[in-house]
């Protein structure tokens, strides 16, 4: 039922992408794309493309995508799975949000950690208590595995 | 209070009253004292009146007993004194050697007795040399401030005790017919008399008596309280006015407290001896009435060990085989004792625990009935105590630093105890005593930072004016023990939770160093110095196990979490009534529910509900209920739990939880609601090596108000706990909604349920599709993630296998990564799958009740592609996907989970919208995929041929209904961008227009979003059906289209 939604998507992307992220189908099935984000330039995650999955559950968008990191990346609200800790993607989803939206939402999250709901307290401990320590963390981490 | 300034003054204005008696002449001394006899003389008789301790009226029988023995001691001692003629006096100074040890024969002086130089000089003077009960003020005062006591006696007051006794001993002997009985009977009272009243002195005037030591006293008195106790009843008795036996009581009390305190709680000898005679201290009246002022009641700072150690009942209230030392003690080598020696230990707990807990209810009940003001204080007290202590209900409570398991669980009984009688099942006749405004009226209770049951705490202040009011006894117990139960008892749960894991940490560390798997990077210094620290370990495990094992045999203990249970049954009785809108519960029954609501809707929106809240229930404590539930919750956990086998109360229990959950306006707190579920959950799980129904399920089969709405508020809940407003309320709700699961699986059996649920299907449509909507939901939702994990796992095993030959992906981390990783997965995927098997089944139940139910625009096509996905999962090209290693390990039984698909499939197959919709599903829809699925099914399932035929049969159908609407779809052509539905892009058929942003939508799409949404998409503004106004002109418009379209077609 969400298929021409997902094409309507699709075919948006392509005509207008934004400008740090691109996604798209992985081979022919619709429902699971592949979806990549520039590390923001004011980050610790600049320079590095990180690649996300993305999986349209079979009640949306009246349900959130199911949207994961692939890319191992350091941060307080993503954690070793990829899982990504957002309230958009939770209980805050509404049906008028698209991936492009999503992924720009998740853009920011790389810019401005939110360590007060982290997924990796451990992370979020290191954030407040030790700014600079995260940032080499996050920018080795950003050399080793998404650049 | 008496100051201790004032009380100093006293003692030294008696001491230079003494000093000045010495100086002057013996005569006036004598006279003074011939005053004060006469004085105690006319005491006396008064107090004969009154009722007397028993040793001064001897039962005649044992007298006669006596009697041989006395009369054979008696002529030991009776030596013909030369001088006296007169038989009085001949008498009196052979009851001189045996009661006072004394003698006023030169000849005597020596060996044991000591000899009287006045008395012998007076008696002199006397033309007759005749002795009279006058004389004995001054034997004592010869002896006790001049000659001093006979070496025999240890103290000064175990001599004034031998006295006191053999005075008695004699009296007793004395046939009523004897030569000069009256006069021998008067002397012999007289030296009882002084010799209380010298043994009361001995404590007030410390220095008038040579020898004089109060700590020898109160040494004397305690260990040899049996014996002397009467004595030293007499002489608490003899204190003639308050400030006088306050002084006594500031004396043995402070003495006491400190000997419990410092007694060694291994033994339980060392302390119930203290114990009772406490007991028997403050069971004299005068005593309990001035108890609060005795110094040392309140602690020196108001801190929780504080009341614990340094105050007089803190020693005596803490005494628990709850407390670490006296656990180890009982559990000494726990780690490798048998399940029978540990059993036996329970039962040696229970019963010493018992007469504990007697004696301080005593000791408590004494105290609460001697004064309204010792009451009153000890109320204080209780309450100060319990406010100090809310953290012990956080999660992160430092125990060391708030008061202990023991003393909170000891007054949370003793509490208990003293509520009981005015909470009598079944009738509850004193309830009415109970003040219903008690939070308005008394602050004794901190409730100021409590939520509340359905008010904020802003609310409850505009409400509460600060102006105290008087509240009775019986209403201060009744809330004291609420909270105790809640703060008290509460913390030992966390306690308990908290010991589990860390006996779990502690064991695998001492696994680890004593099998050498020491974390590797340690230099052998370090590793030796982790070898050393493994008896210290040992301990520690040893202690943790055993204040384990202690809170086990305490939960174990029946009667008293029977009692415990009574209370419980009491305060939800109170509660229901303070509920009811005529407060006539329990004489007449409560129907419910009591607000009735008028559309479905109004059970979302809170802030309407508030406003149906009875007050002032709406402003109690959520305590109130919180401490009642986690107690019920955690007692189901052990062998004493007061719920089983006790029908009747567990049936006004049941009711209450209904209640609470029938009633949306009651209580707002979801986590509250969720844990009555849970509740009802236990009680539900049948007992499986019993083949037993859970131990409520009979309640809920018989009890008319449980049948007619537990149904209803389960279906209710479902819906509620969506949005608990913690940050986990995502995952919060599958719990809830599993516990909801397993109960309506058990009440399934039950055919009036599965009426009632057919009824909401057909005449309550709104109420239903709103729990319809959350189920589909859930399953989606979790068979996706289960699906996603195993998904997942199955990757990760491929390469773990991959790698033991050939070098693998590096890009999936280390091989510890990986394994980590597979850790967590399987953990995850073993939580959603039972979350899923659970939903699935409910799925089934319900489809085969009331598949008609299922068939409404908003959910029809979301349950079909459902349906449609995961059977593609299922059987389609990517199942090998799928195929993880030890399934069973996550419960994970492909073979189930496509037999229950096929079911459902089969229970909706009859209906017709159900075929369209399977059929429009452009995402999973295939046919081959039934095919295989009834290829499987034939041949590896027991599913009927029947059932298997209908499966297939519905799908063809489905196919030729798909090939039908795809023509039609293509003959449609390009549609206009504004007839598209803005959300599923599809064509609209009923456009509406919803009010807050003005868009366009499908009645379809704005009805399905706000089945678990109730805002508008666009910008999230609450939003309901009733708001969304109708779009004609758009829908004239599309229509036409279609039209058309067909006509182009044609």
């Amino acid at each position: 039922m969400s298929l021409k939604r997902i094409n309507k998507e699709l075919s948006d992307l392509g005509r207008d992408p934004p400008s740090s992220c691109s996604a798209g189908p992985v081979g022919d099935d619709l429902y699971h794309w592949q979806a990549s984000i520039m590390g923001p330039p004011d980050s610790p995650y600049a320079g590095g493309v990180f690649f996300l999955s993305i999986h349209f559950p079979t009640d949306y968008p009246f349900k959130p995508p199911k949207i994961a990191f692939t890319t191992k990346i350091y941060h307080p609200n993503i954690n070793g799975n990829g899982n990504i800790c957002l309230d958009i993607l939770k209980d805050q989803w509404s049906p008028a949000l698209t991936i492009s939206k999503v992924l720009l939402s998740i853009c920011s999250l790389l810019t401005d950690a939110n360590p007060d709901d982290p997924l990796v307290p451990e992370i979020a401990h290191i954030y407040k208590q030790d700014r600079k320590k995260y940032e080499a963390t996050a920018k080795e981490w950003t050399k080793k595995y998404a650049v | 209070m008496a100051s201790q300034d004032e009380i100093r003054a006293k003692r030294l204005a008696k001491l230079q009253q003494h000093e000045a008696q010495q100086a002057q002449k013996k005569q006036q001394t004598e006279q003074e004292l011939a005053q004060q006899l006469q004085q105690a003389q006319q005491e006396l008789k008064v107090e004969q009146g009154k009722a007397q301790p028993k040793e001064h009226v001897p039962p005649v029988v044992s007298a006669e007993k006596e009697l041989p023995v006395v009369e054979q001691e008696l002529s030991d001692h009776t030596i013909a004194d030369t001088t006296a003629t007169d038989p009085f006096t001949e008498w009196v100074l052979t009851q001189l050697e045996f009661i006072f040890q004394a003698t006023i024969d030169p000849e005597k002086n020596k060996g044991d007795l000591v000899f009287l130089y006045n008395l012998a000089y007076e008696l002199q003077q006397r033309p007759h040399g005749q002795i009279t009960p006058d004389d004995i003020e001054s034997i004592f005062m010869e002896i006790l401030t001049e000659v001093g006591i006979p070496a025999k006696s240890k103290s000064l007051m175990e001599y004034l005790y031998l006295t006191y006794h053999n005075a008695f001993r004699i009296k007793r002997t004395i046939p009523l017919k004897a030569h000069l009985y009256q006069e021998k009977v008067q002397f012999l009272n007289q030296v009882i008399k002084f010799s209380v009243s010298y043994g009361g002195i001995s404590f007030h005037v410390v220095d008038l008596f040579i020898n004089n030591d109060v700590s020898k006293s109160l040494e004397f008195f305690v260990t040899r309280f049996n014996d002397v106790s009467s004595f030293l009843f007499d002489i608490i008795n003899n204190e003639e006015d308050e400030a006088s036996l306050l002084e006594l009581a500031n004396l043995i009390f402070p003495y006491l407290s400190f000997k419990i305190s410092t007694a060694n709680l291994g033994h339980s000898s060392n302390f119930i001896h203290l114990l009772s005679v406490y007991e028997a201290l403050v069971s004299i009246k005068p005593v309990a009435a001035i108890f609060s002022q005795v110094n040392g009641f309140q602690p020196p700072k108001q801190e929780c060990l504080d009341y614990e150690h340094k105050t007089l009942l803190g020693p005596l209230l803490r005494i628990s085989p709850l407390l670490e030392d006296m656990a180890v003690n009982y559990f000494q080598g726990v780690s490798t004792q048998t399940p029978m020696q540990i059993h036996n230990t329970y039962s040696s707990i229970q019963n010493e625990y018992n007469v504990i807990i007697s004696h301080l209810f005593t000791i408590v009940d004494k105290l609460v009935r001697g004064s309204v003001k010792t009451r009153t204080d000890l109320v204080e007290w209780f309450a100060d105590l319990i406010n100090l202590n809310h953290l012990r209900r956080g999660s992160h409570a430092d125990f060391k630093k708030l008061s202990s398991d023991g003393i909170m669980y000891n007054i949370s009984i003793i509490l208990i105890k003293l509520s009981l009688p005015f909470l009598n099942y079944p009738l509850f006749g004193k309830i009415d005593k109970i003040d219903v405004d008690y939070f308005r009226k008394n602050r004794l209770l901190d409730v100021d930072e409590e939520s509340r049951v359905n008010s904020t705490i802003e609310e409850v202040e505009e409400q509460y004016s600060h102006e105290e009011q008087d509240t009775n006894f019986i209403s201060d117990c009744f809330n004291l023990t609420l909270a105790y139960l809640h703060y008290g008892i509460g913390g030992i749960f966390i306690k308990y939770d908290r010991l589990k894991q860390q006996i779990k940490q502690v064991q695998s560390r001492i696994d680890q160093i004593e099998s050498g798997q020491t974390p590797p990077g340690l230099n052998p210094m370090m590793i030796s110095f982790l070898r050393q620290e493994l008896p210290k370990l040992k301990k520690t495990i040893e202690a943790f196990k055993s204040v384990k094992h202690s809170i086990q045999a305490i939960f174990d203990f029946r009667n008293l979490q029977l009692e415990i249970f009574d209370f419980i049954i009491g305060a939800t009785t109170f509660i229901i009534r303070l509920i009811d809108p005529s407060h006539s519960y329990p004489q007449s029954k409560l129907s419910i529910p009591i607000f009735k609501i008028s559309k479905v809707s109004e059970l979302d929106d809170h802030d309407y509900l508030k406003t149906k809240t009875p007050i002032p229930w709406k402003y109690y404590p959520e305590f109130i209920v919180e401490g009642i539930v986690n107690y019920c919750k955690f007692s189901t956990n052990f062998m004493g739990c007061p719920l089983v086998d006790n029908q009747d109360k567990l049936t006004c229990f049941c009711e209450f939880i209904i209640i609470l959950l029938r009633c949306p306006e009651l209580v707002g707190n979801p986590h509250l609601k969720s844990n009555l579920v849970e509740i009802l959950f236990v009680g539900s799980l049948p007992i499986e090596n019993a083949n037993r129904d859970g131990f409520m399920i009979s309640v809920f089969n018989n009890n008319k108000l449980i049948i007619d709405n537990i149904l209803y508020s389960l279906l209710d809940f479902y819906v509620m706990v969506e949005k608990t407003g913690a940050s986990s309320q995502f995952y919060d709700k599958f719990n809830s909604r599993y516990y909801i699961s397993v109960i309506l699986e058990q009440l399934w059996k039950n055919p009036s349920y599965r009426f009632q649920l057919k009824d909401y299907s057909r005449n309550n449509v709104d109420f239903f599709i709103r729990f319809i909507a959350r189920m589909l939901n859930d399953t989606t939702y979790l068979l996706d993630e289960t699906f996603n994990v195993l998904n997942e796992i199955h990757n990760v095993q491929q390469e773990l296998k991959k790698r033991l030959t050939s070098p693998g992906d590096e890009s999936m981390g280390t091989d510890e990564e990986l394994e980590g990783n597979l850790d967590s997965l399987e953990s995850r995927a073993k939580s959603y799958m039972s979350l899923s098997n659970k939903t699935m089944e409910l799925f089934k139940l319900f489809t085969k009740e009331v598949p008609q139910g299922f068939m409404l625009a908003e959910i029809i096509d979301r349950l079909a592609s459902m349906l449609n996905y995961n059977l593609s999962i299922m059987v389609g090209p990517k199942c090998s996907n799928l195929k993880v290693e030890n399934p069973e390990k996550y419960n994970f039984e492909p073979k189930k989970i496509l037999t229950l698909l096929c079911e459902i499939y089969v229970n909706l197959s009859s209906q017709k919208e159900f075929v369209a919709s399977v059929a429009r599903d452009e995402r999973s829809f295939n046919l081959a995929y039934f095919e295989k699925a009834e290829n499987i099914l034939t041949t590896k399932t027991y599913v009927e041929p029947k059932t298997i035929n209908a499966l297939v049969t519905f799908a063809r159908a489905a196919e030729d209904q798909r090939k039908l609407e795809e023509m039609e779809e293509m003959e449609m052509g390009e549609i206009p961008d504004e007839f598209l539905d803005p959300l599923m892009f599809t064509l609209m058929k009923d456009p509406v227009i919803l009010p807050g942003s003005r868009v366009s939508i499908d009645r379809s799409t704005i009805k399905a979003h706000l089945l678990s949404d109730s805002t508008d998409p666009f910008n999230r503004m609450p939003l309901t059906l009733d708001d969304v106004i109708d779009n004609v002109e758009l829908k004239q418009q599309i229509d036409e289209f279609r039209q058309k379209a067909r006509q182009n077609r044609q």
